[in-house]
C-alpha cells in the first residue's frame, strides 16, 4: 500500500510544481492523474516497500550538495583545458575501470549519471558481472585503481549506497 | 525586495549558464576526438542548460508583474532542469557506448584503455 502513496504524492507533486497554481481545477485532474500513474506504476517503481524511510531522502538532499560541489569544480576545470592554448597537450584521456559495490538497479543508475553528468568522466560500458564502470577520464592523472575510485566515484558511491541500498 | 533579489540571482545563473554554453561550443570545436567532445557537451548541458533553467525559474518567480503565470513558468523550469538531468547522462552514455562498440571514431590519444581488452578479448 505504502508504495502506491509514495508514488501517487511524488507524481502529484511533480503535477503541481509543473502547473505552478493550486485551484480546485488543478487538485483535481492532479489526483486524477496521479492515481492513474500510480496504480500502474508503483508496483514496478517500488520494488522493496519497506526502503522508504525519511532518512534516505534527507539522504538524497546531502548527495545533492555533494553533486554541485563537484560539477562546480569539474566546470572550472574543463573550462581551463578548453581555454588552453595547445588542447591536445592539456589532456590525457583514457578508459579506466572503476569498481562499485551497490546492490540496487536504482543505486548503480544514480551512481552512472553523476559520473557521466560530471563534464570530464564519462560511463562509456557497464559490466554487472564484474561490477565494474568503465570510464573514459579527460585527465587520467593516476592508474591506481583504488585512487580512481577514490577521485571518480567514492562520494557519489556513498552516497548511492545510503539512499538505495 | 526579495523579488529583486531572485531576479538579480537568476539573472546572474543565466549569464553564468551562457558563458558555459560558449566555452562548451569552443570545446566542441578544439578537442580532438568524439569521447572527449562528449565532455564538452556535458558542460553545455549541465552548466548551460540546468544552470540557466534554475535562472529562468527565479526570475519568473521575481517578476510580479507576470501574475499567477509566473508560479507555472518557474514550475516548469524547474522540472524541466530536474529531468535533464535525469536524462542527458542516458543520451551520452548511449552514444559513446555505441560509438566504442561499433569503433567507428577509436578513441585517439589514449593513455590507457581498459575497456580494450574486454571487448577484443570477449570476442563481441
Amino acid at each position: 500500500m505504502m508504495r502506491y502513496v509514495v508514488v501517487f504524492l511524488l507524481s502529484l507533486a511533480t503535477y503541481l510544481v509543473f502547473v505552478g497554481s493550486v485551484t480546485l481545477y488543478d487538485i483535481v485532474t492532479g489526483i486524477a492523474v496521479s492515481s492513474v500513474a500510480a496504480t500502474v506504476f508503483g508496483r514496478i517503481l517500488v520494488r522493496n516497500p519497506r526502503k522508504l524511510e525519511v532518512r534516505r531522502f534527507v539522504e538524497l538532499v546531502r548527495y545533492l550538495a555533494t553533486f554541485i560541489a563537484t560539477e562546480i569544480r569539474a566546470h572550472l576545470e574543463l573550462a581551463k583545458i578548453v581555454l588552453s592554448p595547445n588542447v591536445s597537450k592539456s589532456i590525457r584521456p583514457g578508459i579506466v575501470r572503476v569498481r562499485y559495490d551497490l546492490e540496487s538497479d536504482y543505486g548503480v543508475t544514480l551512481l552512472a549519471n553523476s559520473i557521466t553528468n560530471t563534464p570530464g568522466t564519462l560511463v562509456v560500458d557497464l559490466d554487472e558481472e564484474e561490477r565494474a564502470l568503465y570510464v573514459h577520464w579527460i585527465n587520467v592523472r593516476t592508474l591506481e585503481p583504488e585512487e580512481i575510485r577514490d577521485i571518480v566515484s567514492r562520494s557519489f558511491e556513498e552516497h548511492a549506497r545510503k539512499i538505495f541500498d | 525586495m526579495i523579488e529583486g533579489v531572485l531576479m538579480l540571482v537568476g539573472s546572474v545563473l543565466i549569464l553564468v549558464g551562457s558563458l558555459f554554453d560558449l566555452l562548451a561550443a569552443l570545446g566542441l570545436l578544439r578537442l580532438p576526438d568524439l569521447y572527449t567532445r562528449i565532455h564538452a557537451l556535458t558542460m553545455g548541458t549541465i552548466g548551460g542548460a540546468v544552470l540557466p533553467l534554475i535562472g529562468v525559474a527565479l526570475v519568473a518567480a521575481g517578476w510580479v508583474e507576470l501574475g499567477s503565470y509566473r508560479w507555472y513558468l518557474a514550475g516548469a523550469a524547474i522540472v524541466t532542469a530536474i529531468l535533464i538531468l535525469m536524462l542527458a547522462p542516458a543520451g551520452s552514455h548511449a552514444i559513446a557506448r555505441a560509438a566504442y562498440r561499433a569503433r567507428s571514431p577509436s578513441p585517439s590519444y589514449v593513455v590507457i584503455d581498459e575497456l580494450a581488452k574486454k571487448v577484443r578479448g570477449g570476442g563481441r
